[in-house]
Order: C-alpha cells, then sequence, then structure tokens
C-alpha cells in the first residue's frame, strides 16, 4: 500500500503547489477544512474529490498569481476561524442573488434599464478571481513538445488500461498509457482488496515495453492533432496512433441534499485518497451515503482505523442484499436503510446531519460525510469523440454504447473499463484483456483469438452468476449498441435526498442549485440540455460538468419525467483540462 | 400543416424577423429550426457590436440597430446585458492611421458616430494591460459594446412566443414548393408546411434550398475558431482589435462573465460539416495573445470551437427579394459575421416588406439583384 508521510510547510505555499501533494490536502491534516468562498453565495468551500476535477483544486493547483485562495489562505491562516459573514455579503447573498440566480432572467421585477445595469455590475463584480497582473514581463516558457506514435494509446492507468495495455504489448503492439493522476491503479489502489489487482499488474508489466505517462490529462482531439498535456511540467504530447482506448473509469457523484458543500463533505474518493495516500484521517466520526460495494469498503477502511462510521441509503435493505449478495461490511458498521439525508449543520465544516428515517427525523453527529451513492462514467472525451452515448441508471448515467469487446461507434476507438463502479474488479480485467487482445488482432499482430473468446465467457458467466443485475444492463447496453437503437433506462435518481432545494448544490463551480434548475424549467418549458447550460451557466464552469452532469440530468428527469436522453449531454469541448496559453503558445515558435 | 408565413431558420436573425412580423400584425407564423433555437452562429459568436463600418449602408444600418437593442430588454424581460465598452484599434502603421481618420472625418462623425483618437501614452494610462510595442494611435468607438448572445436570442424567442408565434424545433426545412412561380410552402423532415410566405432566415444552409428552384446567391460559408478562457475579474474593457498585419485579425475582450474571448485569424477553410478546431490556431492565438496583452500568459484556455462567417462578395448581408423570385419568397442571410448586431433593424424592415410591400430605402441597397447589376457595397471592415 503506498503511504506517504504528509511534510506539511504551511509558510511555503509554493512548494505545496508544485508538488503532488494537493493544498487541500495539506490544509486538512492543519484542520483547516473550508479554504475558498463559492462564487455566487460566498460560501465557505473545501475540497470535494482530491482529484484533478476537484473545483477546490482546479483552484488551488495553479497559478498562485491568479488563484483566489492561496491569498485568502495567506491572509486567514494565522487566525484559525477563516471567515465570517460581513454584513455587505448577507445583503447581497438575501436580496440581490435571489433575482440572478438563473440567467439573471425575467424573474427581475423591475423593467427599468437603470436597474438591468445594476445587475449586470453586479455579476461582474462578484467574479471572485483577480486581475492577472499587468505589464508583467512575458517568462519564456517554450513548453517541452514530445510528439509520440504508437499504435494504441490508453487513455487511464487503472486495473483495466493496465490489462489492455499488458495484452497489447504483449502482442508486440507499440502502447502508450496516460494518466491523471500521479500513481497507476487509479481507485483500486486506495483499497486494501483491490490493490492486489494493481500491484499483479503492475508486476505483469514491469518487462514489458509500455510507457505509461503520469500525471498527463489526454486533452482531447483537434482536426490536426490529438493533445496531452502535463499539468505539472507543462510538457505538451502531440499523439499519433491508429486506435485509441478509453479507460477512464468514473467518477464518484455528490449526493445532493441541502448544505452538500459544507467543507468535510467529500466524495468516497476522497475520503480513500486522504486515508490511504496521504496517511489522514477525515476524521473521528463519519456518514458514508450508500450501501454499496464502494460503500461498504469505505466504510469497512475507516472502521479498521478505529473511525466511527455509519452507512446510510434510500433504498431498503432487500433490495440491497438482492443487488449485492456478495458484499460484506466490517461487523461493527451500522447500517440505516431507507434513510434520506435531508440537511447537514455546522460552520466551517459539517457538525450534524438530519436524517429521514421512514418519515421520523433524526440527528446524528458526525465530522466528515463521505459520499458513494453513485457512480458515473467519465464521458466528456466520448462526448468530444461524439461516440454515441445512452443512459442507463444501473450501470451509472451516460455510458458510450460499445459491446463486449470494447467496440464503439467509431471503429478507432474502443472503451474498457468499470461503467459506474458495477463491475466486479475481476470481471473488468478479463474484458479488458479481452478488448487488447481484439485490438491487437486488428492491428495484423499475431494473438490466439480462442483468447478473446475465452476471456469473455469467463466475465460473463461470472457476472451472470454472481451479479444478475449488473448482467442484464450491460447485455442490454451491448444489445443496443448491436441493433444501434437508443438505450434509455431511468427510474429515479440515487443521488437525490431531500431539503432545502435552495441548498442543495448541484454545480460547485458556479454555485447551481436545484431550485436554480427547478426554476429554469418552468421559465424555458424545455429540457434541452444545451439551452439549460445556456442559462444557467451548467457544464460550463472550471471543470465543465465533470461533477455536475450526472446529477443535473437525473434531476431534470426527475422533476419533469422526461427521458435522460432527451435532456442529453451537452456538447463537449477541447479542452479537457483547462491549457494554459503559455504552454501551448510556446508550440508556435 | 397551414401558416400564413414561414421562417426557415431559427437563430437571431429569424426570431427576430418573426417577432416584428407578428408585431405588425402578421398572424399564424411558423419559425423551423433545424436544431435548438440559436444552434447556428447565434450561439457561437463573439458578442460584440459595433458602429462602425467602412461603408455609409452599413453604419446607418449599425446606428438604427443598436437604437433597437436598447429597448430590447424592456420589452422583452430578459436582460441582455448590453453594455457600451467600446471598441479600441491599434493601429501599427501611417497609411491605416489616415484611413482612420478620413473616414472619421467623411462619414462617422457625420453620421453622429465619431471615434476618439488616442496617443499611445493615451492607450497607456487608460489600457495599462496593453503592450504597445510598435502602436502609433488608437481608435476607440465609444457607441459600440457587447451583449450576452444567449439571453438576446431567447428575448426576441419569448417576445415571438409571446405574439404567438409557432417556433418547431428539430425540423429542417428540405425543400422550398413553388407552383406556377408562387410559393406553395416548405418541405420539412416531419412534413410539409403550407404557407404563401417563406422568409430564408438560415445562414448557408438557405443556398441549397435555393439551389433546389434555381436561384444562385453568392455565399460562402468561412469558418472562424474563438475560444474562451477560465474567469477573471473584469479588465478588459473594450473589444481590443489588433491593426497590425502581423496579428493577423487578432481580436481579444472580456465577457460579462468574465472570461477572456477572442480569436485570430487564420488561412480559411470552406465547408459546412460539424466545424471543429485545430491545433495550428489555439497555438498561433495563444501566443500572440500574449504578445499583446502580457497578463493572458496566467490565462487558460476553457473551451474553444468555431463557427461560420457566411461570406458574400461585398461583405454585407443579402435581405429581401426581387421579381424573378417565385412569389412570396424572401431572404435574409449572407451576414459576413455582422448578423447578430444587424439583427432588429433586419427584422424590423424585413416583417414590413413582407407584410406591407414596403422596400425602405435603408434595405434597397441589400437587395439580392445587386450582384447582378455590378452595384456592390464598399465594405471592407470584418474583423476576425
Amino acid at each position: 500500500m503506498p503511504r506517504e508521510k504528509l511534510p506539511v510547510v504551511i509558510n511555503n505555499l509554493k512548494f505545496l503547489l508544485t508538488s503532488d501533494i494537493p493544498l487541500a490536502a495539506a490544509l486538512y491534516e492543519l484542520d483547516i477544512c473550508g479554504y475558498y468562498k463559492s462564487v455566487k453565495y460566498n460560501r465557505l468551500r473545501g475540497f470535494l474529490s482530491l482529484d484533478w476535477t476537484d473545483p477546490s483544486r482546479l483552484e488551488t493547483n495553479f497559478h498562485p498569481l491568479t488563484n483566489p485562495c492561496i491569498q485568502f489562505v495567506t491572509k486567514k491562516l494565522n487566525v484559525r476561524c477563516l471567515w465570517k459573514v460581513g454584513l455587505k455579503d448577507q445583503i447581497i447573498d438575501k436580496f440581490l442573488s435571489r433575482f440572478i440566480k438563473v440567467g439573471f432572467q425575467n424573474k427581475f421585477p423591475f423593467r427599468n434599464q437603470f436597474i438591468w445595469d445594476i445587475t449586470s455590475n453586479f455579476i461582474k463584480q462578484s467574479i471572485p478571481y483577480p486581475i492577472p497582473p499587468y505589464r508583467d514581463k512575458v517568462e519564456e516558457r517554450l513548453s517541452r513538445v514530445h510528439k509520440i506514435v504508437c499504435d494504441v494509446l490508453i487513455v487511464g492507468a487503472g486495473i483495466s488500461g493496465l490489462a489492455c495495455a499488458s495484452e497489447l504489448s504483449k502482442a508486440k503492439a507499440k502502447v502508450v498509457v496516460v494518466d491523471t493522476d500521479s500513481m497507476v491503479g487509479g481507485y483500486c489502489r486506495y483499497y486494501t482488496n483491490t490493490y492486489k489487482y494493481v500491484n499483479e499488474l503492475q508486476e505483469e508489466l514491469k518487462n514489458q515495453d509500455v510507457s505509461i505517462l503520469l500525471n498527463t490529462v489526454f486533452e482531447g482531439v483537434l482536426e490536426d492533432a490529438a493533445i496531452g498535456y502535463n499539468y505539472i511540467n507543462h510538457d505538451i504530447y502531440l499523439f499519433n496512433y491508429k486506435y485509441l482506448v478509453l479507460a477512464c473509469g468514473s467518477r464518484f457523484l455528490p449526493a445532493v441534499f441541502e448544505n452538500n458543500d459544507l467543507p468535510r463533505i467529500m466524495l468516497a474518493s476522497a475520503t480513500m485518497k486522504l486515508m490511504n495516500q496521504y496517511g489522514i484521517k477525515p476524521g473521528s466520526k463519519g456518514i458514508v451515503i450508500g450501501a454499496n460495494p464502494w460503500g461498504f469498503r469505505v466504510a469497512s477502511e475507516l472502521k479498521s482505523k478505529g473511525i466511527d462510521v455509519t452507512i446510510i441509503d434510500k433504498v431498503g435493505e432487500d433490495i440491497v442484499k438482492r443487488r449485492y449478495p456478495r458484499e460484506v461490511v466490517h461487523e461493527d458498521v451500522e447500517i440505516i436503510y431507507n434513510a434520506r439525508i435531508l440537511k447537514a449543520i455546522g460552520k466551517g465544516g459539517v457538525k450534524e446531519a438530519i436524517l429521514e428515517v421512514d418519515g421520523d427525523r433524526i440527528k446524528i453527529g458526525a465530522n466528515f460525510i463521505s459520499m458513494a451513492s453513485y457512480m458515473s462514467p467519465a464521458v466528456e472525451l466520448a462526448g468530444q469523440l461524439k461516440l454515441k452515448i445512452g443512459f442507463h441508471v444501473t450501470l451509472g448515467g451516460f455510458i458510450p454504447l460499445h459491446n463486449w469487446i470494447g467496440q464503439s461507434t467509431n471503429p478507432n476507438v474502443y472503451i474498457v473499463g468499470n461503467l459506474g463502479g458495477v463491475l466486479p474488479e475481476y470481471v473488468n480485467i478479463q474484458l479488458s484483456r479481452a478488448v487488447g487482445l481484439s485490438i491487437a488482432s486488428n492491428l495484423g499482430l499475431r494473438v490466439d483469438e480462442k483468447l478473446i473468446d475465452e476471456y469473455i465467457d469467463v466475465a460473463t458467466d461470472t457476472l451472470r452468476k454472481n451479479y444478475p443485475e449488473v448482467y442484464t444492463s450491460m447485455q442490454s447496453l451491448v444489445d443496443c449498441y448491436n441493433k444501434g437503437v437508443d438505450l434509455n433506462y431511468f427510474d429515479e435518481s440515487p443521488t437525490w435526498h431531500g431539503g432545502s432545494e435552495h441548498k442543495q448544490f448541484i454545480c460547485y463551480c458556479l454555485d447551481i442549485t436545484t431550485s436554480d434548475i427547478r426554476s429554469l424549467l418552468s421559465t424555458l418549458h424545455t429540457v434541452n440540455i444545451e439551452l439549460l447550460k445556456r442559462h444557467s451557466g451548467l457544464c460550463t464552469g472550471r471543470c465543465q460538468g465533470k461533477h455536475c452532469l450526472a446529477n443535473a440530468v437525473m434531476i431534470i428527469s426527475e422533476i419533469t419525467g422526461k427521458n435522460p436522453t432527451e435532456v442529453g449531454v451537452p456538447r463537449q469541448r477541447f479542452p479537457i483540462l483547462p491549457l494554459d496559453f503559455a504552454s501551448i503558445g510556446g508550440l508556435e515558435a | 400543416m397551414k401558416a400564413d408565413i414561414v421562417v426557415v431558420g431559427g437563430g437571431v436573425i429569424g426570431l427576430a424577423s418573426a417577432y416584428y412580423l407578428a408585431k405588425y400584425g402578421g398572424e399564424n407564423i411558423v419559425v423551423v429550426e433545424r436544431q435548438y433555437i440559436g444552434s447556428g452562429a447565434s450561439t457561437r459568436n463573439a458578442s460584440h457590436f459595433r458602429v462602425h463600418f467602412w461603408s455609409r449602408e452599413n453604419t446607418i444600418f449599425a446606428i438604427k440597430s443598436r437604437k433597437l437593442y436598447k429597448s430590447l430588454a424592456s420589452e422583452s424581460g430578459w436582460n441582455p446585458l448590453i453594455e457600451y465598452t467600446g471598441y479600441l484599434w491599434l493601429i501599427y502603421d501611417d497609411e491605416t492611421l489616415k484611413a482612420y481618420e478620413t473616414i472619421n472625418k467623411k462619414l462617422w462623425s457625420k453620421l453622429g458616430v465619431s471615434v476618439n483618437f488616442l496617443s499611445p501614452k493615451e492607450v497607456e494610462r487608460k489600457y495599462p494591460y496593453i503592450n504597445l510595442d510598435g502602436v502609433i494611435a488608437g481608435v476607440f468607438g465609444p457607441q459600440d459594446g457587447k451583449f450576452h448572445h444567449d439571453f438576446v436570442v431567447y428575448g426576441f424567442y419569448s417576445l415571438a412566443v409571446r405574439h404567438r408565434v409557432k417556433v418547431l424545433e428539430y425540423t429542417e426545412a428540405k425543400k422550398i414548393l413553388v407552383k406556377n412561380h408562387e410559393v406553395l410552402g416548405v418541405e420539412t423532415d416531419r412534413g410539409a408546411i403550407y404557407a404563401r410566405k417563406i422568409l430564408l432566415a438560415n445562414n448557408f444552409w438557405a443556398t441549397s434550398l435555393l439551389d433546389s428552384i434555381d436561384i444562385e446567391l453568392p455565399i460562402t460559408p468561412e469558418r472562424k475558431e474563438i475560444c474562451v478562457t477560465e474567469p477573471f475579474k473584469p479588465f478588459i474593457d473594450p473589444l481590443v482589435v489588433c491593426m497590425n498585419p502581423e496579428f493577423n485579425g487578432l481580436y481579444i475582450g472580456q465577457t460579462v462573465r468574465g472570461e477572456v474571448m477572442g480569436s485570430i485569424d487564420y488561412p480559411p477553410s470552406y465547408g459546412v460539416s460539424e466545424p471543429g478546431n485545430t491545433l495550428k490556431w489555439v497555438a498561433k492565438f495563444a501566443k500572440n495573445a500574449i504578445k499583446l496583452i502580457p497578463a493572458l500568459k496566467y490565462a487558460r484556455f476553457m473551451r474553444v470551437w468555431s463557427g461560420f462567417y457566411d461570406m458574400t462578395p461585398d461583405n454585407s448581408h443579402i435581405m429581401g427579394r426581387i421579381n424573378d423570385w417565385p412569389e412570396g419568397l424572401y431572404v435574409a442571410i449572407g451576414f459576413s459575421g455582422h448578423g447578430f448586431m444587424l439583427a432588429p433593424y433586419i427584422g424590423e424592415l424585413i416583417a414590413k416588406a413582407m407584410l406591407f410591400n414596403e422596400v425602405h430605402s435603408d434595405m434597397k441597397p441589400y437587395l439580392p439583384d445587386r450582384f447582378e447589376k455590378k452595384k456592390l457595397i464598399k465594405e471592407t471592415m470584418v474583423i476576425g
């Protein structure tokens, strides 16, 4: 298990910024868990996922000069209390923000141009990001450009990416793997029982010729280039590949309830990363939302480290037992079924949570909440490549259509890996190997074709026997791919809990709440995501919808009764992670 | 389906026209849109407007259009977030400066929209973020400005709907139905819509519809790439247009949400397949943007996308009809990148033409037969 003791040098913020350890984790250990102010409501926020997509990391991990929260932290660090709501902010919060919430549209009661101007001004002044320094001497930062020619480019070095790479490289294909994290293994390296798969695959790859580029985002495909960007040392990679394999896995989605943005409310992946990568305990008493395999894993891990933890889930015990008959949780962990979380309470960090269990309201104390209720595939690359995308709630929401050997609607793009966190690791590896072999045979390399069927048979048999619900969902996905029809299955949003809708945050980048969405739906009379996006700002924040899209769509579907595919995925654009001018400008020279 | 008037194209031109048609008494109006409203150029533009053009006709047109925009907010209840932040042209050589001085004297000041000439020192004082290497003067047009394009489109949409205009999204017009030199309607992929009057406001796509009834208009789509960065607090007030030939028509502005937005000329590509972006453009823009505004080295691309300018030989739009055409067929296309700024006045004029057969004197120079008659408009100012 990789473990690093965290060297915290708080006076030397630059060190923290340039190193791999996010500022967020460093501050968390110092018991400073909220450190940046949200855009519209001036709420105190901490980290959400600790991944590269985290709104807090997008704020903190880049240039200190244009970075609001660095300045905020340096100013406030001496006084332990971080931020008090000023009177001015309160007034703005209470009055003005009510009117300009949704696309500043006609909810505004006055039609006087003067008032409109004030609104525009207010919007402009409430942008929290500072002006970059003028007339600075331009540092010549010519980024190093690497041109990489390979047979197969694999995006994502999780277990499926590695398994696929291993098979391809055994067949003597030239393989390159890129991953946004600083280590291989994806989510699986955070958990003791799944880490063994990562270990095995790493051993397997040791003697093979596979290059793995870490800290590198595959930014997407332009007409004349496919670009990778190392966001630590700003190297640019120009890829030339024959096949592209998307093994980007899935992400946890935030649960939607009142005050779901308080500091110390985090995604399950962040809890695991805190504990198993940075060696920091997330708290002393916590709640895990979601009685599913990952929820059980997080809870067991927390319990084994002596942290008091309760699992809650919206659904009943019978459903959980049916879906995950083989999953077990640490025996001392209490599970509350039929429980919806209505509200989190606390100043500068969560202290209590109010639950509704079978119609009764109960209060439980907790100093952190870990959200594992749902995982949704990372579809932004699939969207950019214009693959056909369907929706299946059991498989994690939006999924690019594909078959068992990973073929997608684009003949040069293959899809492997865990969609929706539902495929067990063992099955995942078997399927990924099959995909690797079938690509190798497409490349004209010598492979044992029988092996492909063997791997798939093993995987599907395991699924059919042990996870029948997942098997039928996967089979319907494959059927839709084969027949070329739409996939569309949705019953109820697994992430939407309850409480006051004004403070249920869906988008953390631009502070969009459920009530915003609801009022937008009633003004626009449409569920088209392109229009909703333009009027609310959904999916246009710094993370470009990586945390909000699936949640928003499920909630829109639940409110309107329309199918999620009718709502759709907004057009995904280059780049996936904001790409800085200084690096890409160097290319011209 | 039967209607009195069909408007093909649900962008800002189509919706504005539909609104004015309804406002002036037209009834039973249907707008057909290929995708969702505003899905073409109306959502891919730089959302700035100017009144300064190189030709008299366009300048007058833009001034009147700007006036109409002013009243849009109170009419529609949607705040278009209009701001008169101006355009700033940075001049690098005497010849260009002289040209600006002449046009200001001869045209702009006479029409009441004169520009201010700034010395490099004044430019530096007012806009300290600009790198002034080689700049000999700045030309500032205070009448110009920016708006939020989505709210303009939606403002017109809600106005049109309030005036009982039917807007059919995801309905693609396939063919114009003509019989005995009269239009009968349009055939769409969801059935025919019969109407005696048709307005084509669908940009380049109109040409293929017109081809089928043997009408040719000289429109070429030209791809333009554009980007936004992550937000900053507002610091770039005007739209900075760089007239240095080395910078190839670089322009940079900031949207109301704080995103820095801009583009640079690149050898254009033609065609209307779903447009993408190129690394060459991205790299070129980044490099030159940092040269012009050094602070932008801290900026990061958040999104890049591209759209079309539907260019005509004289860089001005085509509107109205000529008598050779089937009765009842009107067009408002070929905006060469100026459609959004001119939309309300175009809507008003075309509505009057369609309802009362009234060809306003402002509209006459733009009639479709000017290419045959060789009476071109002398417009050369196309930005981006």
